[in-house]
């Protein structure tokens, strides 16, 4: 199957996984302490990410305190070296039985969906009122 | 559908008024423009699709990524397929397909059965 598929996976493997392998990945983490990479790309560990994010710096310097507790609300998923948090895979009937999703192209992706078009993917986020300026993750602005 | 010209004004108004009604009809109808999905698909998510043309010669992919400042990313291509990697994969369709027949009609008495059954099929995979 990855033969077969080759021309996608080598087409999309730049923009899904652009910094490649990362040997981190590979090695385990040590127990109890297990790390993660955060939607920013940083290390970021889980346990010391509190439940409540601590006000923000007040002033000129407030910006980037704001920025830093922000980033306490991101989502902790593993994301892939793009940012990419979900890839919806939306293929031809004839391939649908075929596992696609394990694709070595799609390793780092913590989710993978199928829809069966982009449209109907569409409806279906309209249906639950999604909006994406709003269900993002830099937070609501203030008034 | 049959729209003879012939069939009374009634046949056509309870047609119009049974898909004016039907939910599945209008969401498999609907489309949306570009710039709407543009505006309103998620930001750091991807979408691969890839589409066979009728006559099985080539492959349309199509792919499209979202990035957290809303950058979006585009590949498209065509693909043409050879005869033998569309017999392969045929042949992968079908054996997967035969897998699965397989393992709802055979029967499992016995966790036993369940693991054979699981080894057997993952061998003829």
């Amino acid at each position: 199957m990855e033969a077969f598929f080759k021309p996608v996976t080598d087409a999309i493997e730049p923009l899904l996984n652009p910094d490649g392998d990362e040997p981190d990945e590979a090695q385990p983490t040590t127990a109890g302490a297990p790390s993660t990479r955060g939607a920013t790309g940083k290390k970021e560990d889980p346990k010391k990410a509190p439940a409540k994010a601590p006000p923000a710096a007040k002033g000129a310097k407030g910006q980037p305190a704001a920025e830093a507790a922000l980033a306490q609300y991101e989502s902790n998923l593993p994301t892939t070296s793009s940012g990419i948090e979900n890839v919806v895979i939306c293929v031809d009937h004839r391939f649908e039985t075929l596992p696609i999703e394990s694709l070595n192209v799609f390793r780092k992706s913590p989710v993978v969906a199928r829809d069966l078009n982009l449209h109907l993917h569409m409806q279906r986020l309209a249906t639950v009122d999604h909006k994406a300026d709003l269900h993002n993750n830099r937070g609501i602005n203030k008034d | 559908m049959f729209t003879s010209p012939v069939l009374p004004e009634t046949f056509h108004k309870t047609q119009r008024d049974l898909e004016a009604s039907s939910k599945p009809l209008k969401i498999l109808s609907e489309y949306f423009s570009i710039d709407y999905m543009k505006e309103n698909l998620p930001s750091q998510s991807a979408f691969l699709s890839i589409q066979m043309s009728e006559d099985r010669l080539f492959m349309y992919i199509a792919y499209v990524q979202i990035s957290k400042e809303r950058k979006f990313t585009y590949y498209v291509s065509r693909e043409s397929l050879s005869p033998d990697s569309k017999d392969k994969i045929s042949g992968m369709v079908t054996r997967l397909a035969a897998t699965k027949v397989s393992m709802q009609k055979t029967p499992i008495t016995i966790a036993e059965d369940l693991t054979a059954l699981e080894k057997q099929s993952e061998i003829e995979i």
